[in-house]
């Protein structure tokens, strides 16, 4: 079963909250945001070469394999 | 504004099994209205048609521009937060107004706005809580966005929509000290609601030709935020600019746009008839090139100082053509 969806304010957004609550909070933003990076660095660094490639030699570029439901299936 | 090297349209992005259209998502051709459904800006949500091509768009990116987005990010957790248990008593709608726009103003807002929450500003799976909407207007450096579709200007773009948020964030905070409840939106990746018709709707300007706001201070050489909160305040007035004369004989975005995505016509779209960008052409475009915003850019009114002048001319002109008739 697919986890249940949580939108960015879903996960980081705290109204009534403890300092520990929002330490908690802020090291998982912190974990988000690595991970965001890294994914860019590493998986986004390889989809852009393979862009540019299909730029210079006209070949198709195709998205469909970047949905990320897609890759779960 | 002139453009310099600009990318072709061709050979872009595309999806092997074609997408629902972007547009009916959007309901192009509805005459009824009806809440928006969420067409981009929603990864990781289930039925997302558009899922592969919105991945590519945030991967896409330099350094730079990650860098920016990932600070902007990092403040954005600010967004909501503890409300005081002492409320301060409103007697005066008019006046909170104005002492809110003037805190605006101290935190850094350029353009801000007041008005009320319709349903048909937030996505249909969000419930919205909140009566009253606060828009806030910052401008972008124009030396930055000038460089448009570009790497430079996608930067700027982030840390402009940084600059708002910030403003929207203490703003916010600001609310909550006098006990009422308040909500800071940031860029269009972490929000549930649609700015544009709100900022129109609170007086910081028109909708253009090319689908975005155009404002007399900054033309639509800026970006948005928006501060959903219960305080009693009262609320502005849509304003008369002149954008729609010159919309109506103006073709600079439509002829700048690389894909073609702009149309001369208005068009119906969930209920009404008003300026539409075409979603399946501007977007694969948008994803492959920094996010664009050439049309933003080109605009008459976002050249630096020149929208008062545009404003009165155009205006004036309309008054005599009223006159002579």
């Amino acid at each position: 079963m697919s986890k249940k969806y949580q939108s960015f304010a879903d996960q980081f957004y705290l109204e009534d909250a403890s300092f520990f609550q929002r330490l908690k909070r802020d090291i998982k933003l912190l974990f988000f945001l690595a991970k965001t990076t890294w994914m860019w660095a590493t998986g986004g660094k390889k989809m852009r070469e393979e862009f540019d490639h299909s730029r210079q030699t006209g070949e198709p570029f195709y998205v469909d394999r970047f949905d990320p439901a897609k890759k779960q299936e | 504004m002139k453009l310099h090297d600009v990318p072709p349209a061709d050979n872009l992005p595309k999806f092997q099994q074609a997408p629902i259209s972007g547009n009916d998502i959007n309901g192009l051709g509805e005459t009824e209205k009806r809440r928006p459904s969420r067409v981009f800006h929603a990864l990781g949500r289930p039925d997302f048609p558009w899922a592969g091509l919105n991945a590519f768009f945030l991967m896409n990116n330099t350094a730079g521009i990650v860098w920016e987005a990932i600070k902007y990010r990092w403040r954005l957790r600010n967004s909501a937060g503890p409300v005081a248990k002492q409320q301060v008593e409103i007697t005066d709608k008019r006046q909170m107004a104005v002492r809110i726009k003037e805190k605006a103003k101290e935190f850094g807002a350029g353009v801000v706005g007041i008005t009320e929450f319709i349903e048909t500003d937030s996505y249909n799976d969000i419930d919205n809580r909140f009566p009253y909407a606060i828009c806030i207007g910052n401008p972008m450096r124009r030396e930055e966005m000038v460089h448009v579709p570009h790497a430079r200007s996608a930067q700027e773009v982030q840390r402009a929509y940084g600059e708002v948020a910030d403003v929207a964030i203490e703003l916010a905070e600001y609310i909550r000290s006098l006990g009422w409840a308040a909500y800071a939106y940031g860029d269009p990746r972490s929000t549930e609601i649609l700015q544009i018709p709100l900022a129109i709707r609170s007086g910081l300007g028109e909708l253009g030709k090319h689908g975005s706001i155009i404002t007399k201070e900054f033309g639509s050489n800026l970006r948005l935020s928006t501060i959903a909160s219960n305080l009693p305040m009262q609320m502005d007035q849509p304003i008369d600019i002149g954008v729609e004369d010159l919309c109506a004989g103006c073709r600079r975005c439509t002829t700048d746009c690389p894909p073609g995505a702009i149309s001369d016509e208005k068009q119906w779209v969930r209920g009404e008839h008003r300026w539409y960008v075409n979603f399946d052409k501007c977007v694969p475009y948008f994803s492959a090139n920094f996010g664009c915003a050439i049309c933003q850019e080109v605009c008459p009114w976002s050249e630096p100082g020149r929208g008062p002048s545009l404003s009165a001319k155009l205006l004036g002109k309309r008054d005599r053509k009223k006159t002579s008739h």
